[in-house]
């Protein structure tokens, strides 16, 4: 369609995509797709407005989250002494299901991240039989409930740890091990999925144009695909991160002794409420994560990056 | 023959970078559900595990019977959450994507994610805090003296509530894949069509909504699947009026294993169906268009 | 802290009380509690207990205390309701040692053998506890669980919507404001049931259907609005005025709010009895260590602490009798003998419990339309 109208960029061409939004009708067209500023502002404090909410109420007075009774910081101090303190048990429980998250966080998304990308890279640029049938079994992450997962994973990590101890006596548990494979199975569909709508739209006239100058697959794939490809990427392991870091019901079925997580955490509190300590705690992750990427962002801006 | 060769190791680096990720599936995954299946046909117990012989129909007979409404319900209301989603996380995929710098792009794009890492618990928490009778907007409605003192909106136990709690949940799904299909948009493409005479409109329906229907499949596809399962948006924003299949599923599971299965089942074959109708579409209409 | 200061004068209160009684009959000398004297023998230093619970249902000072008399440490993991915990265990137990299931709960376990038989003998203080938790319905034998904290089901409601003199379920089922229920399909029928004159954990098909006309009727006629496993926060914040839920939770709420107009209701024909008890759960890596803590549960100093910090009600005679519980929740929680007479528990039923489950689906999905 579009590709009749215009021939493809050239190979390392330099695109000053900017230049043209600056000026002229472009920006005009793309300020009238957008809604101009007022719906992406709109949809911004959309998404922040019970964070603000859960800020507030974290310097509430009163124990319960419900009504404002007045400004205290006794919240954060219980939080910041519960780190590495024994003592205050239910806050000290607090802090590990924080860092077992974390920890499970990370590990999967990086896992996920690998076999997703290498997945989508194969199934948008290679046939093999039964790439059909993998394409469906892709959807099935998302289309099974979770809690069917969750508990039909149990059931065959029962199977297994019982043939372990059949056959050589080892007596196998669930842990963090259990729970990484879990959130490893249903982030892989994710990001293959994400990763792969970015490579759909990519021509293969790139990486032919390097093969042509006379790149090797390695390097065709390091040097043109990858970094094409990688915003895909990113978004795909930013996706899994934010599904493990949330994910209760998979980690609920295959957890052991001390691989709860922050979301067994705050779902055990649902028979109370949740606990001002759990805001503190929310709005100190928020207020690091903010400081974190806040960095790596101004690191990149100091480079002199400009928009492509 | 360098060419072949090239196309040839491709052919089977393909399938080995398939692979990892095939295995992965088909053991901690595919054998798991293929457990679930055979469970649904089961009859239940409320002995170990929950399931027992003979095998028999009856869940399938009752999951038509008596959860097709809320079946009907959930497919309706995670209609909605896409279409919503996908008309606010289109701005917000192109408001990201026409940030002049790479600053004030990531920026943008983190100020869409941040708020998903805290916990989705406490975040619909806060949702209720915010549409609570004696709520955040209820009562700076009442302070700008748009309701009287006393009045209020009922905001929460509605299916209004539920709604805006999935989009909520799910935007970001919309917004990255759409924003990594967008990424990569060359914009020259639309002066060329301007030049050509064509208008904004047009532009936008014929060069720039064509070139990002990847993104804009697979954001659909990451909202509105999860959507029909979700359980504690509705339980938490919603009233005895807007049950979701998702709890009752995640009831089942527990209590009656296999009709929990059943309705799992039920649920993926509808998707994947409907998945399939909508593939087989597309797939026509490129023909034609093609 | 102001809870503690209130803890402290309604202690005060009570050990002078308590004098009273002392002064009038010099024979009986009994002297009073004022710490634990539960002592942990040696050897345990440096041990773990694995403790699987509901949250905040234990008292931290309870468990600190154990921690420095033993030299132990105690690993905290929660769940949310019976199921979890035995859908959590069925494939295996990861490592836990105690466990603290609800009444029919602890029938199921044992008939699945996911816990142990418990040697009441090398639990001294097993001795302080109520005849009557003992024995119930549950554990008819007392051989796997050790009564631990006990609840019942009420309403929760705001006096200013309908006064303050509710005493009977049909009050209840009528209340004109807003009603939320905490999804407890077992104690909502049980209700009915108990109400058409049946027993609370008939097995009866015919009845439970007539039970569900019932509760269909109530619903309809009734403004409910909200049914989930939690509630208890809409009504807090003035989204309900009526929540039908578990004491505890209740009386969490009323004392945290410290308002005057949330009252808690058990009508006099009754209601659901919870008891949660104590189990030893199969393949638990330290069963010495568990029957110590069990044992230390029940010193009668630590049973009243536990108590006072979560406002369950206590099973431990001595403490009671010792005028050790918090005077505020004793008055607040404990019904009077003649409601404890009509009080009912749970029962497992086995394979009928999907008589309730199909009833309660066809009760949800009718009230969702």
């Amino acid at each position: 369609m579009a590709n009749s109208v215009l021939s493809q960029p050239k190979f390392g061409q330099y695109l000053p995509v900017d230049d043209h939004i600056k000026r002229g009708r472009v920006l005009q067209t793309v300020g009238r797709f957008s809604g101009g500023v007022i719906i992406p502002f709109a949809s911004y404090f959309f998404l922040w407005a019970p964070i603000l909410v859960l800020i507030l109420f974290s310097f509430n007075a009163s124990r319960t989250v419900d009504v404002w009774r007045g400004f205290t910081m006794e919240w954060y101090l219980n939080v910041i002494n519960s780190v590495g303190m024994e003592s205050a048990k239910s806050s000290a429980t607090l802090m590990e299901s924080l860092r077992n998250s974390l920890f499970i966080g990370v590990t999967s998304t990086v896992i996920a991240t690998l076999l997703g990308t290498a997945l989508a890279l194969s199934m948008a640029r290679s046939k093999f039989p039964g790439k059909k049938f993998v394409d469906t079994v892709l959807l099935l992450p998302m289309v099974i409930p979770e809690i069917t997962q969750g508990i039909s994973l149990a059931i065959f990590f029962k199977i297994i740890f019982d043939y372990v101890q059949g056959s050589t006596g080892q007596n196998w548990l669930p842990g963090f091990g259990t729970i990484i494979i879990g959130h490893v199975a249903f982030n892989i569909s994710y990001v293959a999925i994400v990763v792969r709508a970015s490579i759909e739209g990519l021509s293969k006239h790139y990486e032919e144009a390097a093969y042509d100058l006379g790149a090797n697959h390695w390097q065709a794939f390091w040097r043109v695909t990858f970094p094409l490809i990688l915003p895909g990427i990113i978004g795909g392991a930013l996706l899994a991160f934010t599904l493990s870091l949330d994910d209760y019901l998979v980690t609920f079925y295959n957890k052991g002794v001390g691989s709860g997580t922050l979301p067994i955490y705050v779902y055990g509190m649902l028979k109370t409420s949740v606990s001002p300590e759990v805001n503190a705690l929310s709005t100190l992750m928020l207020a690091s994560s903010t400081v974190l990427v806040g960095f790596s962002l101004w690191l990149q801006g100091r480079n002199g990056a400009r928009a492509d | 023959m360098a060419a072949w060769l090239t196309a040839h190791t491709r052919k089977h680096s393909g399938v080995l970078l398939a692979l990892p990720s095939i295995l992965w599936l088909l053991l901690f995954f595919l054998i798991p559900i293929a457990i679930v299946f055979v469970f649904s046909f089961m009859t239940r117990t409320t002995g170990t595990g929950g399931v027992t012989l003979p095998l028999t129909f009856t869940s399938y007979e009752r999951a038509f019977d008596v959860f097709s409404v809320i079946l009907a319900r959930s497919l309706r209301i995670a209609l909605f959450t896409t279409l919503i989603s996908l008309i606010i996380g289109y701005p917000i995929a192109f408001y990201i994507r026409t940030r002049k710098t790479v600053l004030g792009r990531n920026i943008a794009l983190f100020l869409i994610i941040l708020p998903f890492w805290t916990n989705f618990l406490v975040r619909t928490y806060a949702w209720q805090v915010l549409l609570s009778e004696n709520g955040t907007i209820n009562g700076f409605l009442r302070g700008l003296g748009i309701l009287a003192e006393g009045e209020s909106l009922q905001l929460l136990q509605t299916e209004g509530a539920v709604l805006l709690g999935l989009v909520y949940g799910y935007l970001p799904f919309m917004v990255l894949p759409i924003y990594a299909s967008l990424r990569r948009f060359d914009f020259r493409l639309v002066e060329a069509a301007n030049d050509l005479g064509a208008r904004d409109w047009q532009v936008f329906w014929r060069v720039i909504v064509p070139l990002t229907i990847p993104g804009i499949i697979a954001g659909c596809i990451l909202v509105f699947i999860p959507a029909i399962g979700s359980f504690v948006t509705p339980d938490m924003l919603g009233g005895t009026k807007t049950l979701m299949i998702g709890t009752l599923i995640h009831e089942k599971f527990e209590r009656d294993r296999p009709l929990g299965a059943a309705l799992s089942m039920i649920m993926m074959a509808l998707v994947m169906v409907a998945l399939i109708i909508y593939a087989w579409g597309m797939r026509k209409e490129s023909r034609n268009n093609g | 802290m102001q809870k503690r200061v209130l803890m402290i004068l309604g202690m005060l209160l009570v050990a002078m009380l308590g004098m009273m009684p002392v002064i009038a009959q010099e024979e009986t000398e009994v002297a009073p509690i004022t710490e634990i004297t539960w002592t942990c023998p040696e050897g345990y230093e440096g041990q773990t207990l694995v403790l699987y619970n509901w949250l905040y249902f234990i008292s931290d000072t309870v468990i600190a205390e154990f921690e420095t008399r033993c030299g132990v440490t105690i690993r905290l993991e929660t769940y949310g309701s019976n199921e979890e915990l035995i859908g959590s265990i069925r494939q295996g137990n990861p490592g836990y040692d105690i466990a603290i299931p609800a009444d029919y709960g602890i029938a199921v376990m044992a008939r699945e053998g996911l816990i142990e038989k418990i040697d009441m003998t090398r639990i001294p203080n097993y001795a302080n506890i109520d005849d009557l938790y003992k024995g119930l319905s549950f554990d008819p034998n007392e051989e796997y669980s050790v009564p631990y904290l006990w609840g019942t089901f009420g309403a929760l409601y705001n006096t200013d919507v309908y006064g303050d003199d509710i005493t009977s379920w049909e009050q209840i089922w009528n209340f004109p404001g807003r009603i939320g229920w905490t999804d407890d399909q077992r104690s909502i029928l049980g209700l009915v049931l108990r109400e058409l004159g049946y027993s609370p954990n008939s097995t009866d098909e015919g009845e439970l259907y007539e039970a569900l006309d019932l509760l269909l009727e109530y619903a309809t006629n009734s403004n409910l609005v909200h049914i989930s496993e939690d509630a208890a926060p809409l009504f807090v914040r003035g989204d309900l005025d009526m929540v039908l839920t578990y004491s505890g939770d209740a009386f969490q709420r009323i004392i945290e709010c410290a308002c005057d107009n949330f009252k808690y209701v058990i009508p006099t024909t009754g209601s659901v009895l919870d008891v949660e008890s104590m189990v030893l759960l199969k393949d638990a890596p330290n069963p010495d260590l568990a029957y110590l803590f069990m044992d230390f549960m029940h010193d009668p100093y630590v049973a009243a602490l536990n108590t006072n910090e979560t406002a369950y009600g206590s099973v431990n005679l001595v403490a009671l009798e010792a005028g050790l519980i918090d005077p505020e929740i004793n008055e607040t929680i404990i019904p009077s003998a003649e409601i404890l007479e009509n009080m009912w528990v749970i029962e497992d039923i086995a394979d009928a419990e999907f008589i309730y489950a199909d009833v309660w689906d066809e009760f949800l999905i009718a009230i969702s339309q």
